[in-house]
């Protein structure tokens, strides 16, 4: 075993910090609150990702015919880590560079890559994720959006939910239902979302100002070249996507430096606790560990393994390191989390919300272990 | 950066897998309250695996890997502080069995199969032939032999030189290892007894209220692998802190949870679950517990001189 990064790696990531830095404005806290989903960050995103693209660190991971800079998955990491660290402010690009022209680039066609990868790799272009439904959350493959082909064309009605940055995408990576109920009637559609008949709500929420929306469907007609692979083989790409997606925004990057924040803001005031010292401390470990967890799922990315059971357990150990920094910051920082004068602080508090949520449930994650790595008898359940 | 144990690191843990086969269960449904694992003790010596962690390829990653397999045993081997702590961090080789104490100790594990006690003190370390102590050994249900603490002639004792390791945090991790294969012995036995028994007509591991607390056993299992090896190999005053804190916190939750699943029969002597889950209850508060250990880290991930700064 080696836990030691190659001297280039450490300086690729020292790299990326110094481009952040750079880039970054002065009052990026608080004009940023690290919100990624806000205005201002998708606005920032737009001229620092093109910038990112410039310097070779928009998709060093990717392959160099296809722009990127032919670099392994723990380079990928590593960028991830950092910008997570800062709030990212690649707003929802993250998502294109992470799964959504990797699984573009793996069931696309010549035409499809050509015109998606180069915006992506471009650093031009948002993308949203069109899959849960009112009706289809945890249980993906029960959804309802209906598209119905016609001719070389497809009409599609129906809604999705919980979208995170419909508003400000510029395209939606989109499920519907093309075939029988069940995960073998599903594709996939790559929608631009300025197409007539669609409809964006935006959802008031506690995690920023675009993370959810609704997105409403309506006699919507896409050309059959928006199919992204085969009809009805969606549900492939859909485990390709969630296997990158649970594994894909380094959380813990975030809550460690929160974490090491909240330790400091005690400290001045006259030093934390005992307690408040050890809880600490034990949120960090539980960071530490994930990560670790994390890296090994990277590890097995860089060697062709599949992602097997890995992903899911990795997954939620996050889910637990982030919850315990949020009920650190609950008990020790009572004050602050409530005034919310302190960016990192309320941004440390905020998106642990969601980690036992995005990119399918906690308890998805529970059933997926004890079902493909516990070997735990299945009896009508996910 | 490679995450997977190395060909040679995979043939130490097959080779010492080979030589615990026989001890992995206890040979009777007797009424012990702890195994006698001194001739396995002696075993590992003969076959070499106690000197592992100063065989340069292996280093403390080779101790970890073969305590990690040996505390998945019922058995009560002595082996912690001869694997992982005594070479790291004395200079001088002990005669082994080694048991480790703080002075203010009140109970000593291992002692009564020890050969050295070494006993930690503000000044020092101290080593005292065992067969020149006397000492009582304890009755108790948690796994290992145990001792009140031992009268000690201080002059009887001789003063250890250290590697300038520390001799704490070697400890810590060899309790992380011990609770990682203890931890993972009875989440193994608590698996094969839920897919057997059945109530309500199917077998209670298809119930999802026991399949995701045993999901999360898994993931805590994982997650203290990851930070146990990690720490092992980068000797990180860190990781080893960390390791050790988040061990002893999830030892209770191991405990609680596989024995619940096993229902009245896992407050039986008939299973070997008992060995584990009081032995993990037991190493959960070694060393002052995972209050301790969490404060031990938070000294080294935040000196007071040391502001905010980012993870690296």
């Amino acid at each position: 075993m080696d836990f030691s990064w190659t001297l280039e790696q450490i300086e690729f990531r020292h790299r990326v910090r110094a481009v952040i830095e750079e880039a970054l404005p002065e009052d990026w806290a608080e004009k940023s609150r690290y919100d990624t989903s806000s205005a201002y960050v998708s606005e920032f995103s737009r001229t620092f990702c093109p910038r990112l693209s410039r310097e070779g660190l928009l998709i060093p991971h990717w392959p160099v015919e296809l722009g990127g800079g032919g670099l392994d998955a723990f380079h990928h990491w590593i960028l991830g880590e950092e910008m997570f660290a800062v709030g990212e402010p690649r707003s929802y690009q993250y998502m294109n560079v992470n799964w959504v022209g990797p699984a573009i680039i793996k069931f696309g066609d010549d035409f499809q890559r050509e015109r998606y990868i180069s915006e992506i790799a471009s650093g031009s272009v948002i993308w949203c994720q069109g899959f849960s439904e009112p009706e289809a959350g945890s249980d993906l493959a029960a959804l309802q959006t209906r598209a119905e082909r016609r001719g070389d064309q497809y009409r599609l009605n129906g809604s999705k939910i919980w979208t995170s940055g419909a508003a400000l995408a510029d395209y939606c990576f989109l499920l519907a239902r093309t075939g029988d109920p069940g995960s073998r009637g599903i594709s996939v559609f790559l929608m631009p979302m300025r197409t007539p008949g669609v409809d964006v709500r935006v959802i008031p929420n506690l995690m920023g100002q675009y993370s959810l929306h609704e997105v409403f469907l309506n006699e919507v007609v896409l050309p059959s070249s928006a199919l992204l692979g085969e009809e009805n083989k969606g549900w492939e790409v859909v485990r390709a996507v969630l296997h990158n997606e649970r594994i894909g925004a380094p959380r813990y990057s975030l809550s460690m430096r929160v974490l090491d924040h909240a330790v400091a803001i005690l400290e001045a005031r006259g030093g934390a606790s005992g307690p408040a010292r050890a809880r600490a401390a034990k949120a960090m470990a539980a960071l530490h560990a994930a990560r670790q967890l994390a890296l090994h799922v990277i590890d097995g990315r860089v060697k062709g393994k599949p992602a097997g059971g890995s992903t899911n357990i990795a997954r939620y150990a996050l889910v637990a390191a982030d919850r315990e920094v949020a009920d650190f910051l609950c008990e020790f920082l009572h004050d602050d989390l409530v005034a919310n004068v302190d960016p990192l602080l309320s941004v440390g508090f905020r998106r642990t919300g969601s980690t036992g949520l995005a990119a399918g449930s906690a308890e998805i994650q529970l059933n997926l272990i004890a079902k493909h790595h516990l070997g735990l008898p299945v009896v009508s359940q996910s | 950066m490679n995450l997977d144990l190395s060909s040679d690191e995979l043939a130490l843990q097959g080779s010492v897998d080979r030589l615990m086969k026989s001890f992995m269960a206890s040979p009777t449904d007797g009424a012990e309250d702890w195994l006698d694992g001194g001739p396995i003790y002696q075993r590992l010596r003969e076959a070499g695996f106690l000197d592992v962690a100063l065989v340069e390829e292996f280093g403390p990653l080779g101790a970890l890997l073969v305590l990690e397999t040996v505390s998945r045993s019922p058995y009560a081997v002595p082996a912690m502080i001869d694997l992982l702590v005594a070479p790291m961090a004395f200079t001088e080789r002990l005669d082994g069995p080694i048991a480790l104490m703080r002075q203010d100790d009140r109970v000593v594990r291992h002692l009564p199969l020890a050969r050295t006690l070494v006993v930690l003190s503000p000044e020092g370390a101290d080593a005292y032939a065992v067969a020149d102590i006397e000492f009582t050994p304890v009755e108790t249900p948690f796994g290992d032999a145990h001792a009140l603490a031992p009268r000690l002639d201080r002059a009887a004792g001789s003063r250890l030189q250290t590697t300038g390791h520390s001799v704490e945090a070697w400890w810590r991790l060899a309790v992380a290892a011990e609770i990682l294969g203890a931890g993972r012995a009875a989440l193994g036995l608590t698996l094969e007894h839920v897919k057997l028994r059945w109530q309500f007509n199917r077998p209670i591991g298809s119930f999802q209220a026991i399949q995701h607390r045993l999901s999360q056993c898994e993931v805590e299992v994982n997650a203290l692998q990851a930070l146990a090896r990690w720490a092992a190999v980068s000797q990180d005053p860190r990781a080893m802190a960390m390791a050790a804190a988040y061990g002893q916190s999830i030892a209770e939750r191991l405990a609680f949870d596989t024995q619940q699943f096993h229902g009245a029969s896992g407050l039986t002597k008939e299973s070997d679950l008992h060995f584990f889950t009081y032995r993990l209850r037991a190493l959960g508060g070694q060393l002052g517990g995972a209050a301790e250990q969490a404060l031990v880290a938070a000294k080294v991930l935040w000196p007071p001189a040391r502001r905010a700064g980012r993870a690296s």
